[in-house]
């Protein structure tokens, strides 16, 4: 298969596009909100963020005693003042996403979606965090707004080598490191039954965090365009089964579109957004139709 | 507007288009899986096994087929023009070869001047652009005209064209033409065959066919019934009565006229007529006419035998030219007091005979005179002691100058009387006389039948020299330079030559009189003794006429015209008075083209010498081939036309295709193909796996 273009991690014309939008979360997190969240906590981030020369008038309880020691001088320590929301990247990477006959692979796509949203929410002020997964965590970046550039990191150094599993193991193995609740974003082409999925967005949402989800398939694994007959094999499990195309295709489209419906139906209930993303569309695309979405629904729901 | 194909062959690769339809319905299934995501719809779907194969990608297939097709097409070489037809289809210039029959049966009433009528007409039809050629021929072609597009210039050579006296042949002339319309190229080929198709004139074993795709049209001239009458040949005597040499001329007459015809016959000598005679020539018959016999005058005499002409005159007339004193003059000398039989067999022998005749004369060895030596062609001394010094001075000296010399060695024979500088004369020394017992008497052992003395024994059972008996001969001692012709049984020499000068001295170890040998009672006796004096005297013989068509070598001429190595510049006058000059440095040979007297002289001097030339007799057959025969065996054989039918095809295409290059555009548009046909079957194929 082709390999997919390299595709910028941070598109700037997707950065272009997202940049009118706020990300507002739905619910408030837990730390300090200033600006356009609602933080459950007022006070100070525990945060530190930064060091500054002491002026008269500013409060002593902040004075870095151990800097001063060392340098003589008065120095206040600086906590982040806006304390938006974790916003966490679930990314799902196990070898389904690596399918991408259309030119660009799911996890490629998924990446740039990942990517994209963390760093809006970094300009958001928001702390960032990156958990990447197959069937066990594969990658973990905590949430910090110092963090962007490891998430970043890490999603670059993503490949799409390992074998799947039910989504709520690595989910749950991850969610249980997140301490405060915030946006979770799960990334992934959901191949698991409905049951299996709800399971693991009620992993997510437990504490109260905002999911997002963005169901990431190649048009190809929705139309089956194959016309030959031959054998097809899972490429995580490596089972084969035969295949007659132009007698399957029919019932498979509408069993992939069921399965889709069955999604939507399970985010609708849990009040969680769900969006059907193409390969095949642009990324600001994508993206642009949810925030829309997602301001609206927040406007709603508030 | 006609389409054509230079390579129709190529069209059986059409059958190929069969492959991508077959592949496309055979072809069950993928041999590698297909890497999925995941089997979790899949497996939810029942599998049915596929009962039918079906064509699913037709726009894949069709440009399959369609680049397929296109190659095909383009190796194919197709031709937008219209195809040009093996034998002169209209489209392009033409190649006309007009062949003209010249030849003696020509002359036959009007047939040479309708012939010529009917080249012109067939040089009119010519289109601009067109090629002519023109070929005159009888038993040699010419082509005054070759591949022209100058019509002017080939109606000018057929009407300077005449009929000559020389044979038909018509191979050459078929080569000729083949080789010229070859050479030419143009693939439109015509040749028109004009002829009165005289039988003579083509041979089952001539090999000669025109090129393939040449269209043939005849022209015949000739007509089935040709009645015609000739002087087919001579018969001529001579005698010598009186000491007048005479002439008796008998003529063979024929005739294929279908009833008798009374025809005048007249002998002529240099113009004068010597003897007319009525005959009635028999109806498809000959008979014969002799003439009175008829004094010849002096110096060589031109005969011509002729009767009443007819519708071809040329045959009615048969010239000739007779020498007087065409006879070899032989001194035999015998010893004095020689017994009356001692050259009584030789001269008997030397009596006969006319071509040459023999002039013999028998004079005593006391009696011989120098003038006696000088006279004479050959001298034999039949067992004759050796002449007087001064005689034998003579003798040598006439040898040396071309004469010819037999000494009979007999029991008077004794080389040891002759002079010391005569010796030089002797082709061997005589020895001792050898007796052989009667029951044993010796014979010939070996001749050596190619030397000319003795060539007319060379055909087999032509002459038994085994019968002859020789009882005593004298033993021979070759001197150097001598050539043993003939030796008996015990290895002696029998018979020895020796060239002296331009002359002969030959030595026969036995005698001629019957005694020592019964050689004269032998059937050989006659023609060895015509042979050897023939060869002695140095004859040759000379002819009394030529056949057209020959070439005669006068270096060979008996006249002596042309052997003179120190001769000038010959002239040769033909009978219808063309000039030609033979220098010296140039082998003087002359190609008889005309019937009549041909005059040779030395273009400064006064003496001349006459060739009589006559039509080839079997010219005066005018049986014809039918013309549909000869067309049959001379037009390209049936391979060579269905070959270069496509060849000529080939070539009247080859023009409008190498103009069109329509098969670069069929190998463009099926790049095209193949290349669409890429990008659709990766599209439809991309689905075979993960990258």
């Amino acid at each position: 298969m082709a390999q997919a273009p390299a595709v910028p991690v941070l598109d700037p014309v997707v950065l272009s596009r997202i940049a009118n939008l706020e990300l507002i979360a739905r619910h408030v997190v837990e730390g300090f909100l200033s600006g356009l969240h609602r933080a459950p906590h007022l006070g100070v981030s525990l945060d530190f963020a930064e060091h500054r020369a002491y002026m008269p008038g500013d409060d002593t309880r902040r004075i870095d005693w151990k800097l001063y020691a060392r340098t003589d001088r008065h120095y206040l320590k600086e906590f982040e003042a806006d304390t938006n929301t974790d916003v966490v990247a679930f990314v799902d990477a196990s070898s389904s996403m690596g399918f991408g006959p259309s030119g660009t692979s799911k996890l490629q796509y998924a990446k740039m979606v990942a990517a994209s949203l963390l760093f809006f929410s970094n300009r958001q002020r928001d702390r960032v965090g990156l958990v990447t997964f197959d069937g066990a965590v594969r990658e973990f970046v905590p949430p910090s707004a110092k963090h962007l550039y490891t998430a970043l990191h890490a999603l670059d150094r993503l490949t799409s080598t390992g074998a799947g599993g039910v989504l709520d193991r690595p989910i749950s193995t991850a969610a249980g490191s997140l301490r405060r609740k915030g946006v979770r974003i799960l990334i992934s082409d959901f191949y698991e039954e409905p049951a299996g999925i709800a399971k693991a967005i009620d992993t997510l949402r437990a504490g109260g965090s905002d999911v997002i989800l963005f169901h990431v398939l190649d048009p190809a694994e929705r139309e089956l365009p194959v016309d030959d007959a031959a054998s097809f094999r899972d490429v995580e499990t490596g089972d084969q089964i035969p295949v007659v195309p132009w007698q399957f295709r029919e019932r498979y489209r509408a069993l992939v579109a069921a399965h889709i419906d069955a999604l939507r139906k399970i985010a609708r209930e849990r009040r969680v957004d769900y969006t059907l993303l193409d390969t095949t569309q642009p990324l600001d695309q994508a993206l642009f139709a949810y925030l829309s979405h997602r301001q609206y629904t927040l406007r709603v729901r508030a | 507007m006609n389409f054509g194909l230079l390579a129709p062959i190529f069209l059986a690769g059409l059958a190929l288009l069969a492959i991508p339809v077959l592949v496309h319905l055979t072809h069950k299934e993928r041999k590698e899986p297909v890497e999925w995501p995941s089997l979790m719809f899949l497996q939810r779907i029942e599998y049915r096994a596929a009962r039918r194969q079906r064509i699913r990608h037709w726009l894949l297939l069709l440009l399959r087929a369609t680049a397929m097709a296109l190659v095909v097409m383009a190796f194919a070489r197709p031709v937008i023009e219209g195809v040009a037809a093996a034998t002169g289809a209209s489209g392009g210039p033409r190649h006309l070869v007009v062949m003209l029959d010249r030849s003696h049966s020509m002359q036959y009433g009007d047939r040479f001047a309708r012939a010529q009528e009917a080249a012109r007409d067939a040089v009119s039809g010519l289109s601009p652009g067109d090629r002519v050629s023109v070929i005159t021929f009888d038993d040699v072609p010419a082509a005054p005209v070759a591949a022209s597009q100058d019509a002017p210039a080939a109606m000018a050579a057929i009407n300077a064209a005449t009929a000559g006296d020389r044979s038909t042949r018509y191979a050459p002339a078929v080569r000729l033409a083949g080789r010229i319309l070859s050479d030419a190229g143009i693939p439109r080929r015509e040749v028109v065959l004009i002829s009165d198709f005289q039988r003579r004139g083509w041979s089952s074993d001539d090999d000669a066919r025109l090129p393939g795709g040449t269209a043939l049209r005849t022209v015949d001239v000739g007509a089935a019934d040709s009645p015609n009458s000739t002087v087919g040949g001579l018969e001529i005597a001579r005698d010598v009565s009186s000491g007048v040499e005479r002439a008796r001329v008998t003529a063979r007459l024929t005739s294929t006229h279908a009833e008798p015809r009374a025809v005048a016959a007249t002998l002529r000598f240099n113009g004068r007529q010597v003897d007319r005679r009525e005959v009635t020539l028999p109806p498809s018959g000959a008979t014969s006419i002799t003439f009175a016999p008829a004094t010849l005058p002096a110096g060589v005499t031109r005969g011509e035998v002729s009767i009443t002409a007819d519708q071809l005159s040329a045959d009615d007339t048969f010239v000739f030219t007779l020498a007087e004193g065409e006879n070899i003059s032989v001194l035999i000398v015998e010893s004095d007091g020689a017994a009356a039989s001692t050259s009584l067999y030789l001269a008997r022998a030397l009596a006969i005979g006319d071509a040459p005749g023999f002039r013999s004369r028998i004079v005593q060895s006391g009696r011989l005179t120098s003038s006696d030596i000088a006279g004479a062609a050959v001298i034999v001394l039949n067992d004759a002691p050796p002449p007087r010094a001064e005689l034998t001075r003579a003798l040598a000296s006439r040898i040396a100058e071309g004469a010819g010399l037999l000494i009979v060695a007999g029991p008077r024979a004794d080389d040891r009387s002759w002079p010391v500088d005569a010796t030089l004369l002797l082709p061997a020394t005589t020895g001792d006389i050898a007796d052989r017992p009667a029951g044993r008497p010796a014979s010939v052992g070996f001749m050596d039948r190619s030397h000319p003395a003795l060539t007319v024994f060379r055909a087999p059972r032509s002459g038994d020299f085994a019968a002859a008996r020789f009882l005593r001969y004298r033993t021979l001692q070759p001197v150097s330079g001598a050539e043993v012709l003939a030796r008996f049984d015990d290895g002696a020499p029998a018979l020895v030559e020796r060239r002296v000068g331009t002359g002969r001295a030959l030595v026969l170890a036995s005698t001629l009189d019957g005694i020592w040998n019964d050689l004269p009672l032998q059937p050989v006796f006659l023609p060895l003794v015509h042979q050897i004096t023939r060869y002695a005297a140095g004859y040759a013989e000379r002819r009394r006429w030529y056949t057209v068509g020959e070439v005669v070598d006068l270096a060979r001429d008996p006249s002596g015209i042309a052997s003179d190595s120190a001769r000038g510049t010959l002239v040769a006058l033909s009978p219808s008075g063309e000039r030609t000059l033979i220098p010296p440095e140039r082998r003087p040979v002359i190609e008889i083209g005309e019937r009549g007297f041909y005059e040779l002289r030395p273009e400064s001097g006064s003496r001349s010498v006459a060739l009589a030339a006559n039509v080839a007799a079997a010219e005066s057959d005018l049986s014809r081939v039918d013309p549909e025969e000869l067309t049959l065996a001379i037009s390209p054989a049936p391979a060579d036309t269905a070959a270069v039918s496509l060849t000529a095809g080939l070539d009247g295409l080859a023009e409008p295709e190498r103009r069109h290059h329509l098969w670069w555009w069929l190998l463009a548009a099926a790049f095209v193909a193949l290349a669409a046909e890429t990008v659709l079957g990766n599209r439809l194929s991309r689905f075979s796996g993960i990258a």
